[in-house]
């Protein structure tokens, strides 16, 4: 794999994640949300990551970060953060003795596993580490006002100092221009936009050295995204954390980033630079990823849209790539590389020194 | 809009005021009034797409609702072919409007019954609506979850058992399910992924190519908007600021909006990368002059974020008077006081102000 070159010559992650793997149980059975996943975030970069709803996106962090509901969760890999290596050793609390047949028999102790997870997540998260949510409305407490919550961060840094001030002084550098009707505001007498641009202030105020913002803009309007996204924006340009941007919409993710991982059925299937996803053409690219900016096109240009979709959505394959249900690359390929696509998970290929690709068409 | 046949479908001057609750303690707590929607006026005509786009709180879900009855205007009048919507008897609105006016909600974990299954809940609306008497109700519902895409092992699954995108499906089903001459979708694609939005969008717009019903699309998301309708109405606190009829073969769709807003809103996509740092406004567009929290009733309702008025020098006349849907040219009609295509080339949003509006 491509990952582990990169890892040596590069200067050091704040966080790397390696073979990530996280399954979880639902009525329909088990679903493999992360598969293999593997990914860096360097300090003071800007990281998109891009993929449709159960790409695992999201539960690659909840994964890593411990905030995984359902069971069994992250079963498998290693991540680490700044020095801490926090599911090293974990293995031995879990077992798999089988995954053939199609069906899988895991035996995990959550306890133990969720003691030393969270014992090691404890100095790291809610400082180091912060994130947002796509609902900040439902994320906050509900029966604090904005003023608790900020009081409640900065308490943790420094018991003597003037918290009110402090608290009106970030309202004021995150663009609010009465800040005292925010701080006094219940989470739910926010407007959305409003609501978003508080829980990203709250968020900066742990003064964390990774941001992660999880689909922050989705349930905004198109003036309101441009104010979250403008505000994520300036907090790149003028401050040493590194951002972490997860979203299903390109142009989004475009906007704000140096370089993005493209996820599609729990594993990367790109990492590119965002230029090249977003108007680089004649470029290889993977072909969810030809999708996606495919798809971005017509919408930039209001084109009719009945009859442009393909394939039927369907879930990702269990072996092979995942993406071979739906790819428009795989029609034009030989059969002997078709039967690749459904047999063979492919590798990663290296296009270029910041550009790697997991296809077998574009392998060939 | 022909001059003799009535249409299928016309809102005139509908208003809501809402009441609202003050804070304060619950002993001395006041009733405050909010006016969601003001004087909205608009015709559907048979096998139509119309967008009914704004930002959240511009009374576009609103306007949605009143069509529907499922709010109820404080004036205005809706005709249903002729008929008074306003003046129906429940029992009425039950017979004449829930079959042919089809709503598909915002939300579908909150519109799909968690204790039905879906085939069940299709079953309730068919025997309830469904204009002749179905005789295989099963059969039709496994014939509506095919026509969205759905197999017939769904009709037996729980709402908490389908994904997002599915779950919209079903929404669009139950819609379909009493063959209406109207659909109104609100916001059917929050919430969704880019791909999925395709999806679902394209299974809309074909389903009306077939049926040919009309489609009232409520979204905040102009691009999308542009992609499926006939007609577009543009909302901003509470009122239309511009009804345009979009020309598919003249040009770029999004070059044809003439409204400040309407141009702000189509830019704020493309060019999010240009606001940089300059995003600075607290109260999405309620606000008045001054910082004060009070809308601007008086005046335009866009007046306090528009980049016309500044470049225009401020003119008092966008405080003072409320801007009349003017027609400006064939199928296009703009409320602004100043909506001269010259002054409009003048004003075409540069970074620079961008920083203007918004501060």
């Amino acid at each position: 794999m491509g990952a582990e070159a990169l890892m040596e010559s590069a200067p050091t992650p704040l966080l790397a994640v390696r073979g990530l793997e996280s399954w979880f149980e639902t009525p329909a059975g088990m679903v493999h949300a992360v598969a293999n996943m593997s990914l860096d975030v360097y300090p003071r970069a800007a990281l998109g990551i891009v993929g449709e709803s159960g790409s695992g996106k999201t539960q690659t962090f909840f994964s890593v970060f411990g905030l995984s509901q359902g069971w069994p969760g992250v079963v498998r890999g290693a991540a680490r953060f700044g020095d801490v290596e926090l599911l090293d050793g974990l293995s031995a609390h879990v077992r798999m003795p089988s995954t053939t047949g199609g069906e899988l028999h895991v035996v995990k102790d959550s306890q133990r596993w969720n003691a030393i997870h969270h014992a090691r997540l404890e100095p790291i998260l809610g400082s180091d580490v912060a994130m947002m949510f796509q609902d900040a409305r439902r994320s906050l407490v509900p029966y604090w006002t904005i003023r608790q919550h900020l009081v409640h961060v900065f308490r943790r840094q420094d018991d003597a100092a003037d918290h009110a001030r402090q608290a009106e002084e970030l309202l004021s550098r995150f663009g609010f221009r009465d800040p005292r009707r925010v701080l006094d505001a219940f989470p739910e007498q926010l407007s959305g936009g409003e609501a978003q641009r508080a829980m990203l202030a709250l968020a900066m105020a742990m003064k964390p050295r990774l941001l992660i913002a999880d689909e922050p803009t989705t349930a905004l309007d198109a003036i309101n995204q441009m104010r979250v996204l403008g505000e994520l924006q300036r907090i790149h340009a003028e401050s040493d954390v590194a951002l972490v941007l997860i979203s299903h919409d390109l142009a989004v993710v475009g906007r704000v980033v140096d370089h993005v991982l493209v996820v599609f059925g729990g594993t990367v299937v790109e990492r590119a630079p965002a230029s090249l996803l977003t108007n680089g053409s004649g470029t290889s690219l993977h072909p969810y990823s030809m999708e996606l900016r495919e798809s971005q096109r017509r919408r930039a240009a209001g084109l009719p849209i009945v009859g442009t979709t393909r394939g039927s959505g369907a879930a990702r394959r269990a072996t092979g790539c995942p993406y071979a249900g739906r790819c428009g690359l795989r029609p034009r390929l030989t059969a002997q590389l078709q039967a690749r696509c459904d047999t063979e998970f492919p590798d990663e290929l290296k296009l270029a020194d910041d550009h790697f690709v997991a296809c077998w068409g574009l392998a060939s | 809009m022909s001059a003799d046949a009535t249409p299928l479908l016309a809102a005139d001057g509908l208003t809501k005021v809402f009441r609202t609750q003050e804070r304060g303690s619950w002993l001395r707590r006041k009733h405050g009034t909010l006016r969601a929607v003001s004087d909205v006026s608009f015709v559907l005509n048979r096998g139509e797409v119309l967008g009914i786009v704004g930002e959240s709180g511009s009374g576009k879900t609103t306007v949605a609702r009143m069509l529907l009855r499922l709010v109820e205007p404080s004036s205005g009048t809706v005709m249903l072919r002729g008929r008074d919507v306003m003046a129906m008897t429940p029992p009425e609105v039950r017979a004449h409007i829930r079959p042919s006016v089809r709503m598909i909600f915002q939300d579908p974990d909150a519109a799909l019954n968690p204790a039905y299954t879906i085939g069940f809940g299709l079953a309730r609306a068919i025997r309830m609506h469904a204009k002749e008497q179905a005789h295989d109700v099963s059969g039709t519902v496994s014939t509506l979850l095919q026509r969205v895409g759905l197999d017939e092992s769904f009709a037996f699954k729980y709402p908490d058992e389908l994904s997002g995108g599915e779950k919209r499906r079903v929404g669009i089903c139950r819609a379909l399910a009493t063959d209406p001459e109207i659909i109104v979708a609100d916001e059917p694609l929050s919430g969704l992924d880019v791909v999925l939005q395709e999806r679902i969008l394209e299974l809309l717009k074909s389903e009306q190519e077939k049926r040919q019903f009309a489609l009232i699309l409520v979204s905040h998301d102009l691009d999308r908007v542009n992609q499926v309708c006939d007609r577009v109405l543009v909302m901003h606190g509470g009122r239309v600021v511009e009804h345009t009829t979009l020309r598919r073969n003249t040009g770029p769709i999004r070059e044809q909006y003439r409204h400040p807003y309407s141009v702000l809103l189509q830019q704020a996509r493309i060019e999010v990368g240009v606001f940089h740092a300059a995003v600075h406004a607290d109260t999405d567009g309620h606000s008045g002059r001054n910082g004060t929290s009070q809308p601007n009733d008086a005046g335009c309702t866009f007046a306090r974020s528009c980049p016309r008025r500044v470049a225009m020098d401020d003119p008092a006349i966008c405080w003072e008077s409320v801007p009349p849907l003017v027609e400006t040219a064939t199928g296009q009609a703009v409320a602004c006081h100043f909506s001269e295509p010259d002054v409009k080339a003048s004003i075409s949003l540069s970074p620079g102000a961008g920083l203007l509006v918004l501060n």
